[in-house]
């Protein structure tokens, strides 16, 4: 008798009635409830803004943030430029393109880090000194969490790679770590030009 | 009824974009993130709009070529984009009070 249960590989997920790919879809069902999620932490957060003094973002460090984000920024071309480079079969690019979003997730990381220790270190904006205080470190901790996560998924992917799970034809996880990744970005995107910026 | 070949999607070669199209977009989120500093020092009262659609154009870059949302099937688009239609008006109304 003959087995007719699909193998599934790394790259081909449960059989779908769709005809797409089941962890691809379920990635972006994830994602659409991430949308949700952050939605309403900024309107949140611009609630709690409004009901602040006008200035209160003045303590807030524009031009590190805008060369952090432009690291986040960076960290996507390297994401997408890894995808890039499993699509032609090369795990040795692949590799070092990951090692590169490590770095510059890391470094965002870092300096959101360094900016919370200055402004709760000097009594600036701490979380609980007023509802603007609060809102930020509510958002951009959320945030950075999702990082977080982003960074712990990044070094499972590079342990995968040096394992040599991925291919040309197979190569649907990597995709889908992408995808979470570029969210992260889209989000810090909205969230400087909101918070800081605005 | 046709059955669907459960791992069509998977087994089909992507027409994602090259590393050249990537390269280009990282250059455009750059320009933008520039722009964006700039216009923040701006005193006029058309700064917020103008830096709302300029956060909106890169997050539709992001999302169309570094997502693949522009190449990949219409499904992905309709999930991930149908909750902003209870978003925006959420964010709008909390960013005019």
């Amino acid at each position: 008798m003959s087995d007719t249960t699909p193998h599934l590989t790394m790259q081909q997920s449960a059989p779908s009635a769709t005809g797409l790919d089941s962890a691809k879809l379920g990635m972006w069902l994830f994602l659409a409830t991430e949308v949700m999620l952050f939605s309403a932490m900024i309107a949140g957060f611009l609630d709690m803004r409004g009901r602040s003094p006008a200035d209160a973002h003045h303590v807030l460090n524009i031009p590190v943030t805008a060369v952090n984000t432009f690291v986040l920024i960076c960290s996507s071309l390297t994401v997408a430029l890894s995808v890039a480079a499993i699509e032609q079969g090369d795990q040795k690019r692949l590799r070092n393109f990951l090692l590169l979003t490590l770095l510059f997730g890391g470094t965002f990381l870092s300096v959101q880090i360094y900016e919370y220790n200055v402004l709760i270190g000097s009594g600036e904006l701490t979380p609980w000194n007023s509802l603007f205080g609060a809102g930020f470190f509510a958002v951009t901790g959320l945030h950075g969490f999702h990082v977080f996560i982003g960074l712990i998924w990044c070094v499972l992917t590079i342990i995968w790679t040096s394992q040599g799970k991925f291919s040309a034809q197979n190569f649907m996880r990597v995709e889908i770590f992408g995808l979470y990744w570029h969210f992260v970005d889209v989000v810090w995107i909205i969230l400087f030009v909101l918070i800081y910026l605005v | 009824m046709k059955r669907v070949d459960p791992n069509k999607e998977a087994l089909q070669p992507h027409h994602y974009p090259g590393s050249r199209t990537y390269l280009l977009v990282f250059a455009g989120l750059a320009i933008l993130t520039l722009i964006e500093v700039g216009v923040a020092y701006i005193t006029s009262d058309i700064r917020v709009p103008i830096l709302i659609i300029l956060s909106a154009l890169k997050a539709l870059l992001v999302i169309l070529f570094f997502m693949h949302l522009r190449y990949d099937s219409r499904w992905y688009a309709f999930i991930f984009f149908g909750p902003l239609v209870l978003v925006i008006p959420l964010i709008w109304i909390s960013l005019i009070r």
